[in-house]
């Protein structure tokens, strides 16, 4: 066996070393959970309300579960079409323009943004300037500000994916770059975008720091009204395990909030990966 | 009359020169092939015609290209330039749709037609890229699992479609085996019955074979033109002689 041959095993075998221990600490996170709150899981946990003295200590989370898809919905429902549209404009129309590349650098920087800031600043603006209080609204709005970026970037990666032959084809025949985006790119395109908005998705359900201080309540019904507070999985978590409330429901409630995400961003890996095939084909 | 003339035609790449000051008739219901180094901006003059090489960053311009007598360079809407003179690449690539819609893709867009005149469109390209018999059965089905061949025939289709009167091809068959070659040089032939049709190519055969005037060009400039047959036996210019003889000979 030759020097390289010997360097690409050795590489090899580093890459599998270290998959297994990412790997490794993904099952030992996930069986701890389900030994610490696995049992305390059941139809009652899910479905009921918070319960005991002090709150919490009993009863489920059921509001909580409620109150995280709202926010979700809500940052969804106000980033998505923004964030497509701007994708649109870096990928399609902006290519040679100094604008795009203001606004490239504007989405990188946003990414940065800690989550804490975009919760304060919102906190700032809707709950106290524009009276909103703690609220749904706010709280989706921060956790919209929050995954913008990341649609933007996801969405326009997916686009630049797509065979630039398409374009010169299209361009060729004199059709409007609209049409082309409506007819070809765009198809071509959805897995990998729609990929990108589960991701964030699952990055919004997740997020504490944003809702800590816009939406989030220890106690609330959650009934999706704009102006009421709501509760939330991370927070309801984070309340549990503060508090002492209860470590047992705090285990139970990680493991419900961790395998909404891990569902989730499985969904998106497989669109990924479907979005590589079609690129391939 | 030329259908196509450029007219002291500059063209570059930001400070790049590509093309310096060319002066070429092509004629219409003829071929024409344009040879010539890599690199020596065939393929810019031929984006050119048709304006899209404007996409490109940094592409600039100066001089004139008329077709039919009119001037391309100062048309507002390039989308009517496009239209009026169609466009084949080198990489035989089909739109990801069905073999129809393929074809369809610039009608529908320019619309105006029922779907029985669409169908008719459809049929009648097909048949006149000799692919009609081929795909008639699957005309529906994604155009992505065509061979290579079929998918440069369902390009040339494609570019027919909208009745440009000039076809450009770049390199057309330089991914494809003798046979699909030889079926697009014979329908080429055909096709230039009512179409300037100008084709790069890299190969000198394939000029000699199909083309009624041969153009030669290097470092930007157009050398000599001529009848095919004549340029071929008794080029008159000294680098016209060596190029032939290089890769003929
Ligand atoms: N988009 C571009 N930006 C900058 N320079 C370019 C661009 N496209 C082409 N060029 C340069 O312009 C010159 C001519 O290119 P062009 O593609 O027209 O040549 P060609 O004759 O078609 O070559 P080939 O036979 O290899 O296809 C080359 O030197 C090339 O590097
Ligand atoms: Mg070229």
């Amino acid at each position: 066996m030759n020097k390289r041959a010997i360097a690409d095993k050795l590489l090899i075998g580093f890459f599998w070393v270290s998959g297994l221990l990412i790997l490794l600490v993904l099952v030992a996170i996930i069986s701890y959970l389900i030994w610490r709150g696995g049992p305390f899981i059941s139809r009652e946990f899910i479905l009921g309300d918070p319960a005991g003295i002090p709150l919490g200590s009993e009863g489920g989370i059921y509001p909580a579960i409620k109150g995280t898809l709202w926010l979700v919905l809500l940052a969804l429902v106000l980033s998505v079409i923004p964030g497509i549209l701007t994708a649109i404009y870096l990928s399609e129309y902006g290519c040679s323009g100094g604008l795009a590349e203001i606004i490239n650098l504007l989405v990188q920087s946003m990414t940065g943004v800690p989550s804490i800031v975009i919760g304060l600043f919102v906190y700032a603006l809707g709950v106290v300037t524009l009276g909103w209080g703690i609220s749904l609204l706010a709280g989706g709005t921060a956790l919209a500000i929050m995954v913008y970026p990341v649609i933007v970037i996801s969405s326009r990666d997916a686009l630049q994916g797509v065979d630039e032959n398409y374009r010169l084809i299209a361009n060729s025949l004199g059709v409007s770059k609209s049409y082309t985006l409506y007819r070809v790119i765009l198809p071509r395109a959805a897995a990998g975008i729609i990929a990108g908005i589960l991701l964030s998705l699952g990055y919004a359900a997740g997020a504490t720091a944003p809702i800590l201080v816009t939406a989030a309540a220890v106690i609330a019904n959650s009934s999706g009204a704009l102006f009421e507070p709501v509760m939330a999985l991370p927070y309801h978590l984070y309340i549990l395990f503060n508090e002492h409330l209860s470590m047992n429901y705090a285990y139970a409630t990680a493991l419900v909030l961790v395998i909404l995400l891990l569902i989730i961003n499985i969904l998106a890996l497989w669109l990924n990966s479907l979005q590589e095939r079609i690129n391939g084909r | 009359m030329n259908a196509v003339e450029l007219i002291n035609f500059s063209a570059g790449y930001g400070r790049k020169d590509v093309l310096r000051t060319v002066n070429i008739g092509f004629k219409s219901n003829a071929i024409s092939a344009i040879v010539g180094p890599s690199g020596c901006g065939k393929t810019t003059l031929l984006r050119s015609i048709n304006r899209t090489a404007e996409l490109e960053r940094g592409y600039n311009c100066h001089g004139d290209i008329r077709i039919f007598a009119q001037s391309v360079m100062d048309v507002k809407n390039v989308s009517n330039v496009r239209r009026q003179v169609g466009m084949v690449y080198q990489t035989p690539v089909a739109l990801p749709l069905s073999t129809k819609e393929n074809v369809l893709f610039g009608p529908r867009y320019y619309g105006g037609k029922s779907n029985a005149e669409m169908d008719a469109i459809v049929e009648d390209c097909l048949h006149r890229v000799a692919l009609w018999d081929e795909v008639k059965d699957r005309l529906n089905q994604s155009a992505s699992q065509l061979s290579g061949g079929q998918k440069q025939r369902l390009a040339i289709a494609r570019a027919l479609a909208v009745e440009p009167q000039v076809l450009l091809l770049d390199e057309p068959c330089s991914s494809l085996d003798p046979a699909s070659t030889g079926l697009i040089e014979e329908l080429l032939k055909e096709l230039a019955v009512g179409l300037c049709v100008i084709i790069v190519t890299h190969n000198l055969f394939q000029a000699r074979r199909i083309a009624d005037e041969t153009v030669f060009m290097m470092d930007g400039q157009m050398i000599e033109k001529g009848l095919t047959s004549k340029l071929f036996i008794s080029p008159s210019d000294e680098k016209t002689r060596s190029f032939f003889s290089g890769l003929v000979g």
